[in-house]
């Protein structure tokens, strides 16, 4: 486990989220060496390796998705390209877990709405519409293990678990959906030992009764205002990156 | 007498209820307006009705009330507990004997006891109620026989019984249901026997009767129903009067029959399905608990069991040696988690698993105290769990051990 112990020391230099259906986050986090020296962080379809000053992982981020030429052959509009997008994080869900499902479906219909109290660009002089801004809004990690440095246990490599993570370049917002059910203490002190020493964490709790109704609606509320609005800072909305194939330079 | 094993798990109190230490299938814990806990305990056969147990320090457990039985050719197996009022099973051991059915009980002073109603259900083909469901207040959903029914088979006497209990004082029914075939009159034939066994015993197995209703205040539409040798159920009760099967699963046969418990992770779409071993020396080995994939809960899918120790290393000990009852997340002081699985397994002790990957269970922690003494095998025969919202463990012998409370390290 050399990678495990290199990749941490005090002040969290570098934050690794495990996510998606991955059984054992172990042997992901034994794959994984250090970050780069040009590079502040690393995106793959089962984790994120974060420095402190890692720009935001989007939905628009490079690396988690992986549209083929083939997938992308019928998608023809940004509505079809947001319902994929959709499917994509879908899978990297559990089947078991409803209330993930249910989060991450309203959120899309959350961030589908934020567009709309965007001004809508000069279709006379921009290509794009509002609604491209989508794909500009965090990336939902499902499933979130959040590597622990070795001194929380050196036994073996420890992860606190969250049911969904986004990092927002300044923060990690880690969502918790159960927490009305009883937390067993292992994982209660893992959670509570990021939360005390990494300065950049931030825990939102989604009280049970907000996903059990069908009716309710993503519960922004409990979100900042800089989470809400995610396309702050930005210039111009991006797509999801495609297949580095596509990017290639045509010989 | 044999050594303790134990992983993730340590004992920290035992209480022997007094010299009568045999616990039932019932325990659910009261907490008093005043802050005291109260851990209500049904015995497994005479002479005693039930225990309260203070277990406001779970530490230092005591003894505050011990209820007779009114004959000796009856049990208490089975209580439940919600608010200040105890709901406790009679079951008579000879066909048409009272009191057989329910009492209800006003614990507010969890020292004396209160009778509040009877509700009967004694009759010539009745022997009562085994079993019992009443978290929420206001329904008592019961496994029993009933004054006015005749079971094709004997051992196929106790039905699912919804009883109104809004008015404590005058319980009335609100609606039944039973496995098609199994009463005289019905148009469905009788079931096909999964293991024959003779007829002059009214216990045990070889049985097409309910053991267990679960129905979950977040979803009283659904009861989940464990019918022994029928299987699973799941029933639509939106209408209480008219309960309609949704769905149905039955590992029985090739398996051994028995399903006892059925237990939903809402969240999850998982059901958990107890089959309990009713046999020493696993003469009915496997008796297992499953995993049911329910997402699509009129597709009932069977996805894994949850592991077991060796059965030879465990069958031959003495006494049985499987699955029974499971901590049932109930709401009210209890432990509430679609992740982590309690269970009772005779003398395998109390079991916890971790369901994160319901494909694949994962045994996290186990008590197994050694076998008490005057109990008539020579093992621990874990008979009943709660868990209460602190994770403590409270887990009962059926023949003499008692209570035994437990912290989990997990």
């Amino acid at each position: 486990m050399v990678g495990w112990a290199l990749r941490h020391g005090d002040g969290y230099i570098e934050t690794l989220v495990v996510y998606g259906l991955v059984t054992n986050p172990t042997t992901v986090a034994a794959e994984l060496g250090p970050l780069p020296d040009d590079m502040s962080y690393l995106l793959s379809g089962r984790y994120a390796l974060l420095s402190e000053n890692a720009p935001a992982l989007r939905l628009s981020s490079p690396g988690w998705i992986d549209l083929t030429p083939e997938g992308l052959i019928d998608i023809n509009s940004t509505d079809l390209l947001f319902k994929l997008t959709l499917e994509k994080i879908i899978t990297r869900i559990s089947s078991f877990s409803k209330n993930h499902r249910i989060f991450v479906e309203r959120y899309f219909d959350f961030i589908q709405d934020q567009t709309k109290k965007l001004k809508q660009p000069d279709q006379n002089t921009e290509i794009f519409t509002r609604y491209d801004w989508v794909f500009s809004a965090w990336l939902p990690l499902t499933h979130a293990r959040i590597l622990l440095p070795e001194k929380f246990k050196k036994q073996e490599p420890c992860f606190a678990e969250f049911d969904i993570a986004f990092w927002t370049g300044k923060k990690l917002v880690c969502v918790q959906l159960k927490q009305s059910d009883s937390t067993v203490k292992s994982e209660r002190e893992k959670r509570d030992y990021l939360k005390n020493n990494h300065h950049q964490i931030e825990i939102v709790s989604i009280p049970r009764d907000r996903l059990a109704d069908k009716d309710m609606a993503f519960p922004a509320d409990l979100f900042d205002k800089a989470f809400r609005e995610f396309w702050s800072g930005l210039n111009l909305p991006q797509g999801p990156s495609p297949s580095p194939i596509l990017m290639s330079p045509l010989n | 007498m044999s050594e303790t094993l134990s992983k993730n798990m340590k004992l920290i109190d035992h209480n022997t209820l007094g010299g009568f230490g045999g616990v039932g299938e019932g325990m659910a814990l009261q907490v008093t307006s005043k802050g005291k806990r109260v851990l209500w305990i049904a015995h497994e056969g005479p002479p005693k009705n039930f225990s309260g147990i203070d277990v406001t320090d779970p530490k230092n457990t005591k003894l505050i009330c011990q209820t007779e039985l009114p004959h000796q050719n009856m049990r208490s197996n089975s209580l439940e507990v919600t608010g200040d009022i105890l709901a406790v099973a009679y079951q008579v051991y000879e066909l048409g004997l009272e009191p057989a059915g329910f009492e209800l009980f006003d614990v507010s002073d969890p020292e004396n006891p209160k009778s509040i109603s009877k509700y009967s259900t004694a009759g010539p083909n009745s022997r009562g109620a085994h079993c019992l469901w009443f978290v929420d207040g206001e329904y008592v959903h019961l496994a029993s026989g009933t004054p006015d029914l005749v079971p094709r088979h004997p051992r196929d006497d106790q039905i699912y019984q919804i009883i109104d209990v809004r008015n404590p004082s005058k319980p009335v029914e609100s609606g039944r249901w039973w496995y098609p075939g199994t009463m005289e009159g019905d148009d469905a034939p009788p079931p096909e026997r999964i293991i024959p066994e003779p007829m002059d015993q009214l216990r045990g197995g070889d049985a097409f009767r309910l053991h267990n209703a679960n129905v979950y205040p977040e979803h009283p539409d659904r009861a989940y129903l464990g019918y022994i040798d029928g299987g699973a159920f799941i029933l639509d009760i939106s209408d209480k009067s008219k309960p309609e099967v949704i769905s149905h699963w039955s590992p029985h046969n090739p398996y051994p029959g028995f399903t006892h418990t059925v237990m939903p992770l809402f969240d999850r779409g998982l059901l958990i399905v107890s089959d309990e071993c009713i046999k020493d020396d696993a003469e009915d080995w496997p008796k297992l608990t499953w995993v049911i994939d329910a997402r699509n809960e009129k597709n009932l899918v069977p996805i894994s069991t949850l592991p077991l120790p060796p059965v030879e290393e465990f069958g031959h000990k003495g006494g049985r040696f499987g699955s029974h009852n499971l901590h049932e997340n109930r709401p009210g002081p209890s432990f509430r988690s679609e992740e982590i699985i309690v269970g009772a397994f005779f003398n395998a002790g109390i079991r916890v698993y971790n369901l994160k990957n319901p494909y694949q269970p994962e045994l996290i922690a186990y008590f197994v105290p050694p076998g008490p003494e005057n109990s008539r095998v020579p093992t621990i025969q874990m008979n009943e769990v709660y868990v209460d919202e602190n994770g403590i463990v409270y887990a009962g012998d059926r023949w003499s051990g008692g209570l035994y409370v437990m912290e989990m390290d997990i």
